[in-house]
């Protein structure tokens, strides 16, 4: 009992402490500048009071996909994780006969009692294997997201950034346009 | 005992599954190397279409090894992936044909030019991926890899038919779609919920084994309320099933879904997710059927045929109004889609009867026959969109009035036009003659059985009279029609000739070339006769 309050109390404290540190830090660093805007009530970039009945900016549903995508792929991270924690532990020799069966029989799901016993030479091997897997998942991830940051769809103001870099070869007409005239002509 | 788990899973995975999924693997790489190529702005060295086309036919070098080591071994099946896909020769057969209607339909789409350089990455990523999705599906063995074959599919067909951007009707079209496949996937969801939790197994090898057990008497009965969960499991799949498949009460997206999107997509779909939906059917209808259930199945085939007779009967009639050329081949399909379930409900009604033991060639001919006409179709239906494709590019319209007068001009599209169309009608020397051909002799055999058989080929052959009307309408208009003085000309370049004259033989070829068109009915028998020998080994 006190073993868990003890960690209660730890974790309410680190959680207080490391919450308070940054606000501190920002309260004695920033300077103050109010404007309207900035005391403004603040709503995801939309005005907080007045009808609800309004559009919503498109790019905010690009985000949300684009989140939504990453998030249900990191998802797939939570089972995974459970298994490659029981099993890196079990990979300690050093754990004790008692403890090895409570989580072999967790990982196998099988009733407290339960024989069999994952001996850490085939934890070890289960754990490399999932390591290797993960790896392979979240390299193809991590493409995906660079590409998607390359095609600038991450780009809060992107028709603006896009202007600018077209802004220099304006005078030459694009593709479509030239075959469109030609035929036509 | 645990480390020999283990150690086993990862041999059999590394030694055995890899290789079994290695077409699919490589479609996988292409898709990382696409993204990559653009990340690194390689692609202006490397286009993406000529990536695409890369991977595609590596893909089909590795399915045709794999044919040929499958072929080796009759009667091979195996699954892999710890039971959740199956490797015999029908999984094989579909991959091989997914994989080269790929290859061509990256072909068509460099000719045509669709995805312009800027948006190549993305289209082909959709087109691999949705392709790999079609690969799951036909060699799925478990309900829940069905439900992930199939939204693999979807997903990206939902946004290839939206990829022209800018453009109402294709917004519209994919958005519908979406919604559509939304529901239907949800629908599909629970249907398998509803088996899984009755039968205790999302294992399709399994099913009608559970069934018996379930069963009271060993006799699944309506009466039997267990039987009942599971039978309205069956019909819900069934929904999603039909879906894909455009039946005619879940048709409603395949109209506009294929008027909003480019020809290029909507060749795409109108084959590829057809032939995976029909493998997906043709192995869960198999996997359904056993000794105790056969009352039941043999009540499904009967149903089966009368939503094919619905089927073809509403897409040919409703063919006759359409003035837009991707909307009539649209209809087409929905028509071809009722063709083609003819042969599954032949399948299910011999192969659930007493009589079965004693039936076991003409079984498996309803399925050959299908196979058959499935390939068949992927040159036929993708002939007629390539050309609707090219002309485009000239016109910029896809309106059957702006055809008049082709014949004349250029002589190459057009004839290969009239070999498409008039195979689809199923008129000999032509490939859709033969495949229509054993699918109505299928039913005809069926009919001994159960006299809707018959009834369901007469309006097969019926629908194939009406349908004529609608194709030739569109001939005549080539043909016939003086070209207006003041359109614009059709030149070709002779790739595009070649490829469009490719389709055009291998349509005539399947049809009066005895080698090709045996050899391919060998193949199609040996792969349906895979699925049910898989489905005897594993009882």
């Amino acid at each position: 009992m006190t073993d868990l309050v003890g960690h209660l109390v730890l974790f309410g404290g680190g959680a207080a402490v490391l919450l308070m540190l940054p606000l501190l830090i920002g309260k004695l660093v920033r300077p103050h500048l109010p404007t309207p805007q900035k005391d403004a009530i603040y709503e995801c970039g939309e005005p907080a009071i007045g009808s609800s009945y309004i559009q919503f900016d498109l790019r905010f549903y690009v985000v949300a996909l684009l989140f939504i995508i990453f998030d249900v792929e990191v998802a797939f991270f939570f089972p995974w994780a459970v298994v490659y924690g029981s099993a890196l532990q079990l990979a300690d020799p050093r754990l004790s006969d008692a403890a090895r069966q409570e989580l072999s029989n967790r990982l196998l799901s099988e009733p407290a009692g339960s024989e069999t016993v994952i001996s850490p030479e085939a934890a070890w091997q289960l754990g490399l294997t999932g390591f290797v897997d993960i790896l392979i998942f979240f390299a193809v991830l991590l493409v995906g997201f660079a590409y998607v940051w390359k095609r600038g769809d991450l780009d809060w103001i992107r028709a603006v950034t896009r202007r600018a870099h077209q802004a220099p070869d304006q005078t030459v007409p694009t593709s479509g346009h030239t075959t469109t005239v030609s035929t036509s002509a | 005992m645990f480390s020999q788990l283990i150690q086993n899973l990862i041999d059999h995975t590394v030694e055995t599954s890899l290789g079994y999924f290695q077409a699919e693997l490589w479609l996988c790489g292409t898709i990382v190397v696409l993204l990559l190529a653009r990340l690194f702005s390689l692609d202006r060295l490397l286009p993406g279409n000529v990536l695409a086309l890369a991977g595609s036919v590596t893909a089909v070098f590795a399915a045709w090894s794999q044919l040929e080591t499958v072929q080796a071994e009759p009667g091979f099946s195996e699954t892999f992936f710890t039971g959740l896909m199956i490797q015999d020769l029908f999984s094989v057969y579909f991959r091989l044909f997914l994989a080269l209607f790929l290859v061509l339909t990256v072909a068509l789409t460099i000719l045509s030019g669709i995805p312009d350089g800027e948006d190549a990455p993305d289209f082909y990523t959709l087109l691999l991926g949705a392709t790999i999705g079609m690969m799951i599906m036909a060699g799925a063995n478990n309900l829940l890899m069905l439900f992930i074959g199939v939204e693999m599919a979807s997903v990206p067909s939902y946004a290839m038919v939206g990829f022209l951007k800018g453009r109402r009707t294709s917004s519209e079209a994919a958005l519908k779609y979406v919604v559509y496949g939304a529901g239907a996937a949800g629908v599909m969801l629970y249907g398998i919920s509803l088996i899984a939790g009755v039968l205790g197994t999302g294992d399709m090898s399994l099913l009608a084994d559970r069934i018996r057990i379930v069963a009271e008497g060993g006799v699944a009965g309506l009466g039997d309320a267990e039987v009942r969960l599971v039978v309205l499991g069956v019909m819900l799949v069934l929904v999603g099933l039909a879906f894909k498949l455009s039946l005619v009460p879940f048709h409603f997206w395949c109209p506009d879904a294929f008027e909003g999107a480019s020809a290029e997509v909507g060749g795409f779909l109108s084959v590829a997710s057809k032939a995976g939906a029909f493998a997906l059917l043709v192995r869960f209808a198999v996997s359904l059927s056993g000794p105790s259930s056969a009352a039941l199945m043999s009540a499904f085939g009967i149903g089966l045929g009368v939503i094919a007779m619905v089927t073809m009967t509403f897409g040919n009639l409703a063919a006759y109004g359409q003035s837009n050329m991707k909307r009539l081949l649209a209809y087409s399909t929905i028509a071809h889609a009722g063709y083609m379930l003819m042969a599954v409900s032949a399948m299910l009604v011999m192969q659930n009867s007493p009589q079965a033991g004693a039936l076991g060639q003409e079984i498996n001919a309803c399925i050959g026959g299908l196979l058959y006409y499935l390939a068949v179709y992927l040159f036929m239906n993708l002939g007629a969109f390539a050309v609707v494709a090219l002309i485009r590019n000239y016109t910029f319209t896809e309106e059957i009035s702006s055809y008049a007068g082709l014949g004349r001009q250029n002589p190459v599209l057009a004839v290969c036009m009239l070999f498409c169309l008039v195979s689809l009608v199923g008129i000999p020397p032509f490939g859709g003659f033969f495949a229509k051909l054993m699918i109505f002799g299928s039913v005809y055999k069926a009919g001994d059985l159960h006299w809707s058989m018959y009834l369901l080929l007469a309006v097969g052959g019926l629908n194939t009279v009406f349908s004529l009307v609608y194709y030739l309408r569109v001939l005549k208009v080539m043909f016939i029609e003086e070209r207006p003085a003041d359109s614009r000309p059709i030149r070709l370049p002779s790739l595009e000739r070649a490829y469009v004259s490719l389709l055009g033989a291998f349509v005539l070829l399947l049809g009066c070339a005895p080698l090709l068109a045996d050899g391919l009915t060998l193949l199609a028998g040996e792969a349906a006769n895979s699925v049910f020998s898989a489905a005897v080994t594993s009882r």
